[in-house]
């Protein structure tokens, strides 16, 4: 197909109008998306990280100790749970977790603030 | 030595030095491709979707792609010819997504059109009535249509460019062209019947 510049249908082409040129913020704002893009990527991978090594931990544990049970290398006996302390140990446990949890929370407000 | 020198500082700001130092961390290079490609890119949404107010967001999806695709980008074909791809493609996808009724026309109809009698009618008008139908005209195209024409008439892209662009091949991308021409001239011409009317 030929586009000769005495082509009327092309010189009304060239009289569409072009649009509005882009906003002066137009390549701030694309790298704002971009740089919250990444953000996002970041702590979806470390998500992920972080439970591939938890399930991996868990998994070699239960390995661990059905492989040892199995063949019978030493004897392994699992303890007796006392019953009567297990409450105290279920408090200690959730007190610490909640204390890891406000350190979390702490850390994260630290360091949004300084950076 | 002084020959090689302009040839580096030439490549150095070359898409491909750029590209390069994105892959390698520096996410401040892509904002020098922005600057760059801002304006075109920005012109080339607004001119295949004719929606103004879309038109910077649209723009922006097109730079999140090509931020998020630049490690897929292997040099087969320009930087600009691959980004002007995915503007195309943006563009048509969001012109899709708008359920609109196309004209179906039939080949005979399309052949027989004249177009000296079309040029004539359109001859009569003034140039801003010229440019409303031929505004009208295009808004009845399929997105896909409208696409390569104004590719080809507005952006003056070759036909190699365009088949780039659009992944068609040259052979169709040529008929292509003559028929949607063809189609434009015969919404053109019933346009100005149902005028005279």
């Amino acid at each position: 197909m030929n586009r000769n510049e005495t082509d009327w249908l092309k010189q009304i082409f060239e009289r569409l109008p072009d649009g509005d040129a882009p906003s002066p913020a137009f390549a701030v704002n694309v790298m704002k998306r971009i740089i919250r893009d990444e953000e996002k990527r970041k702590r979806r991978n470390e998500r992920l990280a972080l439970l591939a090594v938890i399930v991996a931990s868990v998994l070699i544990i239960v390995l661990s100790v059905f492989a040892l049970r199995k063949v019978d290398i030493c004897e392994i006996k699992l303890p007796q749970v006392d019953m009567a302390s297990v409450s105290f140990y279920i408090y200690i446990g959730a007190l610490s977790l909640l204390l890891l949890t406000i350190d979390h929370f702490f850390c994260n407000a630290y360091r949004k603030r300084h950076n | 030595m002084k020959r090689s020198a302009s040839i580096l500082l030439m490549e150095r700001y070359s898409d491909t030095y750029y590209v390069e130092r994105i892959r390698q961390g520096d996410m401040a290079a892509f904002s020098c491709l922005i600057e760059k490609y801002s304006r075109p890119i920005h012109s080339l949404i607004f001119k295949l979707t004719r929606k103004r107010e879309d038109t910077e967001e649209l723009a922006q999806d097109v730079f999140m792609k090509v931020y998020r695709n630049l490690p897929a980008f292997k040099g087969a074909c320009s930087f600009s010819t691959w980004i002007y791809r995915i503007a195309y493609n943006t563009a048509i996808s969001e012109l899709r997504k708008t359920k609109r009724e196309y004209l179906a026309i039939e080949e005979a109809q399309i052949e027989n059109v004249s177009e000296e009698d079309v040029a004539a009618l359109m001859g009569r008008s003034g140039e801003n009535e010229q440019v409303r139908m031929l505004e009208l005209a295009i808004a009845k195209l399929p997105p896909d249509e409208s696409a390569l024409i104004l590719l080809f008439y507005m952006e003056d892209k070759s036909v190699d460019e365009i088949v780039q662009i659009s992944g068609l091949s040259a052979s169709n991308v040529k008929t292509r062209l003559h028929r949607i021409r063809k189609k434009l001239l015969l919404i053109i011409s019933d346009l100005k019947k149902i005028e005279y009317e």
